[in-house]
Formats: C-alpha cells, sequence, structure tokens
C-alpha cells in the first residue's frame, strides 16, 4: 500500500500528466490567426503548410519560415515528380543579347496563365542568364542545348533544375526548361534577332520574352538592317532550312519533261509549303523572294534559329 | 409511318403507343417539361389530347469557371450539373468523364480542352463554359456565340490563392466581367480558421482588382464531396448555395424594348406611288407608325420616316425587337438602299470607318493561315449583314501578328458603316476563315486615304475629234 505521502505524489503526477495531455491538443488549435495570415502573406505557400509550421514551431514565426523555405525546395521537388507527365503547351521564350552572342531558352508550363505571371517570367530571365553564362563555345559559333545540359547548369550555386523545382512547389503547375540555343558574334558577320510576344512585348530585365524568337547571322554589310527583317521573316514563315544559295540553272528540257510527266499523271499537286528560306516569299516585301531581295542588298545569311513555344518537336 | 410522321419536320421523336396508334411529343423547345402528346391513328393525325402549353421562357445566363489547374473546376462543373439534376428534370448530370473527354484527358485527369455544359436552376436557364487556359476563353469571347455574362473563381482552401488567380482576375476585367462569385473548393480537408483567412485574402485580391469585395458572394464547398454523395454541410448544400449566389448576384444585362430602334435592312422592294419598303428582322428597340428615323450606311444618310409597319404582310402599329418586318420609308429610291443599310432612330447610332477591334488570327490546324498578318493587311469583313472591304492598322507596339494570336487592332472601312460595339465579324480569305473578331470601340472617322482602297484614282479625260471625251486607261 502506499503511504499517505506517496499517495498525494503519485497523484500530483497522475494530475500532471492528464494536464500535460490536455494541453497538447488544445495547444494545436491555438495557432494565432495574425500570425497564419502574416506568414502567408510573407511566404506565400500554401495555407495548409503555414498552419503545419507554426503548429511545429509553436507559433514561432521566424523559425517557422526558415522551416518553410528549406522543406519549399524538397517540397518542390516532390511536387515536380508528381506533376512531370502532364503536357505543356504553354511557356515563354527567352533572348538575351550581349557583344559576345544571342542566346535564347524555351521554357514550357501548362497554361498561358503562369506563362504571364511575374515569378514565371522572372525565373525564365534568371535561366536566360544562366544560360547565356554558361554555353560552352563552339567552331562554328552556333550551340544547342537540349533540357539535361541546361538542367545542370548553375546559377548562383543553386542548380537550375532546383530553380524550376522551387517554383513548380509554389506556383502548383508542371514547368520544364526545354531547350536553347546560341549564336555568337565575329568580326565579319552581324548577329540580329526578334522576339515575337502574342500580345504588348515583353522584357524583363533586358531579356526579350515572347513566343517566337529568331536569330540570324548574316555576313557585313547588313544594309538598312536587313538582318532585323529577316528575323521576323523567320518568325513569321518557319522555314526549316537554308536552300541553295546559288540555285542550279533551270534546265528548259528537263522542265518541259516534268511538266509533260504531270499531264500524263493529271493529279492535282499538294499545296506544298516552302520550307526553304532562301526559296521563300519574302514577308515584308512579298514581290521577291528571299533569296533575289538578299542579292539586290548583298549579304548572304550564314546561318540561323527559330524557336516557337510549344511547337511539335517530334519527340515523345 | 413513324417515318412519314417524321417528315412533317417540327416532329422529333414519334413512338407507338398501340397497335397502329402513334403518339407524338410536342415539338415544343421544352421536351422534358412538357408532357403533351399527340395522337396518330391510322396516318391521320386523329385527335390531340392536350395542348402545349409552354412554360414561360426562363432568363438565360452564360457563365464559366475560371481558376488554377487543379482547384477542381471540371469537378465543380460535374458537381452542379449533378445536384441540379437532382432536384429538377431539366438539367442533364455530365459526369466528369463526359466533360474531359478524350483519351489524353482522361489519363492525365486534366482538362485541355473548352467544353460547354447546360443546366437550369428555378431562375435561369445556364450555358457554362470550362476552359484550361486564358487564350482559351479570349476565344470563346471573340468566336462563341455568346457573351459570358459572370463567372464561378474557384480557389482551393487547402492552397488559398495562388499567384496566377492574379492573372485570373485580370481575364474576368478583360472578358468586361463586372461580377464574379467565388467558391472556396476542399473546405472539407482544412479547418474554419483556413476557410476564413482564405476568404478574406480572396476578398483583398478582388478589390485589389477593382471587384466588389464585400458584397461577392463567397461559398465554401467541396465539389467532390457533392459528386460522391457524401452527407455534409460541404457536399450538396454548398452546391445549392452557389447556385443561388449565381442566381441572385450575377446580372444578365437587359435586352429591353425601350433602346432606340436599329433595323438592319436585308432586302427591299419599292412600290410605285408609295416609296420603298425596306425588310429586316428588328435588332433592338421598337419602331412605331410614323416615327421619324435615318437610313445609314455606304456613307449615305439619309433623313425619313417609317411610314408603315407590315409584320407578315399585316399593317401594325409597332414592331418590336426580334420580329422580322417591312417598313415603308417615304423619300428613299429603291436604287440607293442596299443591304447591309440600317434604319435606326434618329441620332443614336454612329456611322463611321474607323473601329478598335479584338481579333484572334485562326492557325493552320483550324483551317486558318500560317502566315502571319502584316500592318495594311486589307480584305472583305462579314458583319452581320454586310460586307465591306477593311484595312488592318497594327498597334505602335505590335510588328506582326502570328496565326494563334489574340490582339487589338484598328480597322480601316472602306465606306462608313453603322457599327456597334460588341458586334462580331469575320474575315475570309476566298473560302477560308482567316480571323474572327469583335468590335470593342467605335472610333470618329478618320479621313486616312489610302489610293487603290478607300479612293480611286481620278481618270484622266482627253478631247478627240468630234469633241468627244475619253477616259484614258489607268496606269497599273
Amino acid at each position: 500500500m502506499l503511504s499517505g505521502y506517496n499517495k498525494i505524489r503519485f497523484m500530483r503526477t497522475v494530475a500532471q500528466n492528464a494536464r500535460l495531455f490536455c494541453v497538447q491538443p488544445n495547444k494545436q488549435v491555438a495557432v494565432d490567426k495574425a500570425l497564419l495570415s502574416k506568414l502567408r502573406k510573407k511566404t506565400g505557400y500554401p495555407m495548409i503548410n503555414c498552419k503545419k509550421a507554426l503548429v511545429q514551431f509553436d507559433n514561432d514565426i521566424k523559425e517557422a519560415e526558415t522551416w518553410m523555405r528549406e522543406q519549399a525546395q524538397k517540397e518542390g521537388w516532390e511536387k515536380a515528380g508528381k506533376l512531370q507527365d502532364r503536357p505543356m503547351s504553354q511557356g515563354l521564350v527567352g533572348l538575351i543579347e550581349d557583344d559576345t552572342s544571342v542566346t535564347v531558352v524555351e521554357v514550357n508550363c501548362e497554361t498561358d496563365f503562369v506563362a504571364k505571371n511575374e515569378n514565371f517570367q522572372a525565373l525564365v530571365s534568371q535561366i536566360v542568364k544562366a544560360c547565356h553564362k554558361h554555353t560552352p563555345q563552339s567552331d562554328n559559333g552556333k550551340v544547342l542545348l537540349d533540357n539535361n545540359e541546361i538542367n545542370s547548369m548553375k546559377d548562383e550555386d543553386v542548380t537550375l533544375s532546383d530553380k524550376v523545382a522551387l517554383l513548380v512547389g509554389k506556383l502548383g503547375e508542371n514547368i520544364a526548361i526545354r531547350r536553347a540555343a546560341s549564336i555568337s558574334k565575329d568580326s565579319s558577320t552581324v548577329v540580329s534577332s526578334f522576339v515575337h510576344a502574342s500580345g504588348p512585348p515583353m522584357v524583363k530585365d533586358g531579356i526579350k520574352l515572347g513566343k517566337f524568337a529568331a536569330i540570324t547571322k548574316v555576313e557585313i554589310p547588313d544594309v538598312d538592317g536587313i538582318a532585323k527583317e529577316l528575323c521576323q521573316h523567320i518568325v513569321g514563315m518557319n522555314p526549316t532550312e537554308m536552300g541553295e544559295w546559288r540555285p542550279k540553272p533551270i534546265d528548259k528540257k528537263e522542265l518541259k519533261k516534268k511538266k509533260k510527266e504531270k499531264e500524263e499523271n493529271k493529279s492535282r499537286p499538294e499545296d506544298k509549303v516552302e520550307q526553304r528560306l532562301l526559296d521563300q516569299e519574302f514577308l515584308l516585301d512579298s514581290q521577291f523572294t528571299v533569296r533575289s531581295y538578299l542579292h539586290d542588298n548583298a549579304p548572304k545569311v550564314e546561318d540561323f534559329v527559330r524557336m516557337e513555344c510549344g511547337e511539335d518537336l517530334g519527340e515523345d | 409511318m413513324a417515318a412519314a410522321m417524321r417528315g412533317f419536320g417540327f416532329v422529333k421523336s414519334v413512338f407507338q403507343l398501340s397497335g397502329n396508334v402513334m403518339g407524338l411529343r410536342c415539338p415544343c423547345r421544352f421536351p422534358k417539361q412538357c408532357q403533351q402528346l399527340f395522337v396518330c391513328e391510322n396516318n391521320k393525325l386523329s385527335s390531340i389530347r392536350a395542348y402545349c402549353i409552354s412554360p414561360g421562357e426562363k432568363e438565360h445566363c452564360n457563365i464559366g469557371t475560371i481558376g488554377h489547374v487543379d482547384h477542381g473546376k471540371t469537378t465543380l462543373t460535374a458537381a452542379i450539373t449533378k445536384i441540379l439534376s437532382e432536384n429538377s428534370t431539366d438539367t442533364k448530370f455530365y459526369d466528369f468523364n463526359s466533360i474531359d473527354r478524350s483519351p489524353e484527358e482522361q489519363r492525365r485527369g486534366i482538362t485541355i480542352y473548352a467544353t460547354h455544359v447546360s443546366y437550369q436552376t428555378k431562375k435561369r436557364h445556364y450555358a457554362h463554359t470550362d476552359c484550361p487556359g486564358h487564350l482559351d476563353f479570349i476565344k470563346n469571347m471573340i468566336t462563341g456565340t455568346s457573351q459570358m455574362d459572370g463567372a464561378i473563381l474557384v480557389v482551393a482552401a487547402n492552397d488559398g490563392t495562388m499567384p496566377q488567380t492574379r492573372e485570373h482576375l485580370l481575364l474576368a476585367r478583360q472578358l468586361g466581367l463586372q461580377r464574379v462569385v467565388v467558391f472556396l473548393n476542399k473546405a472539407d480537408i482544412v479547418d474554419d480558421e483556413i476557410l476564413e483567412l482564405v476568404e478574406i485574402e480572396v476578398r483583398e485580391l478582388l478589390a485589389e482588382y477593382g471587384f466588389d469585395a464585400d458584397s461577392t458572394p463567397v461559398i465554401c464547398g467541396s465539389a467532390k464531396n457533392a459528386l460522391e454523395d457524401i452527407d455534409c454541410k460541404f457536399g450538396a448544400p454548398s452546391i445549392l448555395k452557389l447556385a443561388e449566389a449565381v442566381d441572385n448576384y450575377i446580372e444578365v444585362p437587359n435586352r429591353d424594348l425601350a433602346a432606340p430602334f436599329y433595323l438592319p435592312v436585308e432586302s427591299s422592294v419599292s412600290v410605285p406611288g408609295r416609296g420603298t419598303v425596306l425588310v429586316g428582322t428588328l435588332k433592338q428597340g421598337t419602331i412605331k407608325k410614323g416615327s421619324e428615323a435615318q437610313l445609314l450606311g455606304y456613307d449615305v444618310k439619309i433623313k425619313t420616316a417609317a411610314s408603315e409597319v407590315q409584320i407578315f404582310r399585316k399593317p401594325v402599329n409597332e414592331g418590336k425587337a426580334g420580329e422580322n418586318m417591312g417598313v415603308l420609308v417615304k423619300g428613299v429610291k429603291n436604287d440607293i438602299v442596299k443591304r447591309g443599310m440600317a434604319l435606326v432612330a434618329p441620332g443614336s447610332f454612329k456611322v463611321t470607318n474607323w473601329v478598335e477591334a479584338q481579333i484572334y488570327i485562326l492557325t493552320r490546324d483550324e483551317g486558318g493561315r500560317s502566315k502571319p498578318i502584316m500592318d495594311g493587311y486589307s480584305q472583305d469583313m462579314f458583319v452581320s449583314t454586310w460586307t465591306m472591304g477593311g484595312m488592318l492598322f497594327l498597334k505602335d507596339d505590335v510588328q506582326m501578328i502570328m496565326p494563334g494570336d489574340t490582339t487589338k487592332v484598328n480597322i480601316l472601312l472602306r465606306k462608313s458603316m453603322v457599327i456597334k460595339e460588341g458586334q462580331k465579324f469575320t474575315v475570309r480569305e476566298n473560302d477560308v476563315t482567316v480571323i474572327s473578331g469583335i468590335i470593342t470601340d467605335v472610333l470618329d472617322s478618320s479621313n486616312t486615304e489610302i489610293t487603290g482602297f478607300n479612293v480611286q484614282p481620278k481618270a484622266q479625260l482627253r478631247v478627240e475629234t468630234n469633241s468627244r471625251v475619253y477616259a484614258n486607261k489607268r496606269k497599273k
């Protein structure tokens, strides 16, 4: 049997324990509303996570915030993993230009709401800058990068894929870097670029954002900004190859032969869209083909890159 | 026999009652409410058992859901049709899978294409649009037959507002919506405190974008619970509450008869000795016998009066909007009148050749263009009853418009026409529709002159022998 003293002591412990048990759930409910709303406003993380953090750190907003920022990266990756199969047809291309080269990067997302969002645009401009900085050199001055190469690039010790994941966690939508291209300048050529945004032009930190972009490299002299016009043409007319600078002279006999064959077949030739840049009708002056326009104005096109956001590249 | 009866055209469903007695449903617009039967024996319409009394037509309202991809727009749409179909017979239940129909959508569990469903409450008939993206809504606004009157903003309570919710509200503004109703979805998985905070947050955001934040109804509920028949306050009751809020808060624009009348002329007949009869359907207002009127269009402005109004060859004192009528006007010669002119109340409509429009360029996949549109593009514009050459002027910061883009442009018409804000038009190249647009602003006439478009170069005259005057051929 317990002595009187011990009995009292035992009962006190029980009571203490019982109080502990009672306090615990009460404490969970008592999250300060003002703090919760403050934390949410400050961080922008989901409401439910803010509450969890506050409960965990007993309404200590500073600790909760640091913990959440640490968690954000992890959660971003989790979310990104969950969303990675979802299709992305929207997004932006970002283009940066300096004295040495021009770089363009495509970043995809699911809806155009996100593409219009500031957070997303800031991410794209960060990616473009990092990509521009780390693009390797090549002999012919043109570099094409796929998503894996870009994802592993680092900006301020954070890989770009980490940055993407962080925003995926915040926006709750699948986001991914798709590809990049860069053309470097040299003394005998002019490199020019054109970005087409679907609405009014978007510029963020000197980076042009839009849905379409083109870069061309044209031999000097660049008469009346012809390189720029050419870029606009490339965005508009979507050529896939260069074509011959000097086409073979047309053999009259062969032409007749072909005509005859056509008549024999009598099938109407399908409307073929001209894919070769130099054979296309020039966008800004439809009387000329690009070839004749350039022949008149001297410079020769060395190279070009065109990027359309969300275009079908024939991949999975 | 059934086939023969269907041949009547207006008869939609024929069924056998017994033997050679056939019944047919009343061909009115309300097949489910209207239970009237016509009975037919031996190929003859022998008796009519009851007459159809069409129930009073309900107000129509166009609505849509906007919100983040995962917040449950489609689930909510499905839940609304489910709950409303249980409460009345007029609504058909669309389950999730019939809204997200394509195999790709079903596999991934998200909406990719726009869908339209309809349902009815006690007060109204709704057409509901569920679109995944910004461009889809704008496209729907430009090309769709109906303007959206209001929207339901869906926000998941566990996430709160997302950064892109701002873009959603911006869209609502762009669509010209004055009012939205907020539905806080997934309310069952969070507690009341969080609900309250999210509600405050949404209201703050609404106020920021110029909506009336205090009076906007915010309904907490769970579309999933409603869809799965879970009995709680966030299930079916919340959906009914939402329907009620939409009924009461979203306003349908008044298409009243008090507006100044507007009659687009479809054809005209000359009645010798009396004048000219203009034929058309009155779009708005009421036209009274003897009222003053203006005949406008194709740079023509004639003051006249409606001396007689006829509806189906019967003279009437007044004709109302929606009725097809002939109007006898004084002092107008038949050869001036062209299809596409408009007879309007004096001073109520502007004629102009300079408008602002929001246009959408159809992509190649949609049967449109593959090349971009440049400044100065000119082509025939098809607007309600008229066709007129129009020239596009791009805004200063736009160099070109790619297929798939939507943007605002100015349009110069070859001749001044009666044109209203909100009118839709298309532009075709031969047999291809390339542009679909909506007039956003009617501006004052411009006196821009473009040779070969709205100004023809004058032909020079020369005098030859016998004092004959010849016109020189225009140089190409």
